[in-house]
C-alpha cells in the first residue's frame, strides 16, 4: 500500500476547537504560585475561615468542563492542640462561595481539607500537604478557587502558610511556597 | 510576631496578616475585630522579643542538656553512671546562666 506522508508546505496546521476535543483532554492550565507568608488568628470554630492568598481563577470554555485542582499548601500552627492550621478548598462562582473537598456534615464538627496532623503542634514544624481534586462547575463564567485557613479550637492562637510559628531569623527555619493549580479539561 | 502581638493585646482578635513585615504587611481585620493602631502592635512586639531573648538561656540549657531516657537510666543505675549525669548537668548550668545572673 501507497504511503503518503505530509510535511513541509503540506503540513495541515491550525487549532482544534475545544469542542471538538474528546473528553479528558486538557484545555487550559492557570497556576499561582504564593511564596509571600501569612497567618490568621480567625477561629474555625466560630464558624469562619480566613481567604489565604492562595487562589487561582479560569473561566471555562464549556458547561460541561471539569475542573480538576492541585492545591499544595505548607501549613504552620502553634504549640498546643488549640493552634492547629485547618484548612479548606472553596470555589467562587458569580460572587457565591461554596467550599468542596470537605467532610460531610457531623453536628458540630469542622467541615475541612486538612485536619490536624500528627506532627501539627509544633512552633517548629511545616506540614507540606497536597490536595488533588476534581469538580464540575457547570458555567462559563470565571471560576475562583481559594484556599482558606483558620484556627482549630476555642481558645487563641495563630497558624500560618510558608513559615513556621517559631520563626527566628537564622538558618533553623524556613521560607516555602505553596501553590495551587486548575487544570480545564473537557466534559 | 505580629498576630501573637496582636493577640495579647486583644485575644478574641481575629485578622489575617499577608507578609512578615510590621512595616509593609497588609492586616485585615475580621468578624467585628476592632483595628489596633500598628504603633501599638509595634510597641507590643518589641516586648514579647525582648521576653523570648530574655529566656535565650532556658533555650540552650535544653537543647544540651541529657536525655530523658539518659536520666531516666541514670536513676535507675545510680553509682557513677548518675553522678557523669549530674555533672553534664552542672556543666550546662555553668555554660549558660540564667539571664541578670
Amino acid at each position: 500500500m501507497a504511503i503518503t506522508r505530509l510535511g513541509g508546505a503540506n503540513a495541515i496546521t491550525g487549532t482544534i476547537p475545544n469542542s471538538v476535543l474528546a473528553a479528558g483532554n486538557v484545555i487550559q492550565v492557570v497556576n499561582t504560585e504564593f511564596t509571600g507568608t501569612e497567618s490568621t488568628t480567625v477561629l474555625a470554630s466560630g464558624g469562619n475561615f480566613a481567604d489565604s492568598s492562595l487562589t487561582a481563577t479560569l473561566t471555562p470554555s464549556s458547561t460541561s468542563s471539569k475542573i480538576f485542582v492541585t492545591c499544595t499548601v505548607n501549613r504552620g500552627s502553634g504549640n498546643n492542640a488549640d493552634q492547629v492550621h485547618l484548612g479548606r478548598l472553596v470555589h467562587v462562582i458569580s460572587a457565591t462561595t461554596t467550599p468542596f473537598f470537605v467532610g460531610a456534615s457531623a453536628g458540630n464538627r469542622i467541615q475541612t481539607s486538612f485536619g490536624r496532623g500528627n506532627a501539627s503542634t509544633d512552633l517548629n514544624t511545616l506540614l507540606t500537604n497536597t490536595i488533588e481534586t476534581v469538580f464540575s462547575p457547570n458555567t462559563t463564567s470565571a471560576v475562583t478557587v481559594k484556599y482558606q485557613f483558620a484556627v482549630r479550637g476555642t481558645g487563641s492562637g495563630t497558624v500560618y502558610i510558608n513559615k513556621t510559628g517559631q520563626d527566628t531569623d537564622s538558618v533553623q527555619y524556613q521560607r516555602t511556597a505553596s501553590s495551587i493549580t486548575l487544570m480545564e479539561i473537557a466534559g | 510576631m505580629i498576630t501573637e502581638a496582636i493577640l495579647k493585646i486583644n485575644p478574641n482578635s481575629e485578622v489575617v496578616v499577608r507578609g512578615n513585615d510590621i512595616n509593609t504587611c497588609e492586616i485585615e481585620w475580621l468578624n467585628g475585630t476592632t483595628p489596633i493602631p500598628v504603633a501599638d502592635i509595634e510597641a507590643k512586639m518589641t516586648e514579647l522579643q525582648a521576653e523570648y531573648d530574655a529566656e535565650e538561656w532556658k533555650r540552650n540549657r535544653q537543647a544540651e542538656y541529657p536525655s530523658m531516657d539518659d536520666c531516666i537510666h541514670a536513676l535507675l543505675d545510680g553509682g557513677d553512671t548518675l553522678t557523669e549525669l549530674q555533672a553534664k548537668r552542672t556543666a550546662t548550668k555553668t555554660k549558660y546562666p540564667k539571664s541578670g545572673v
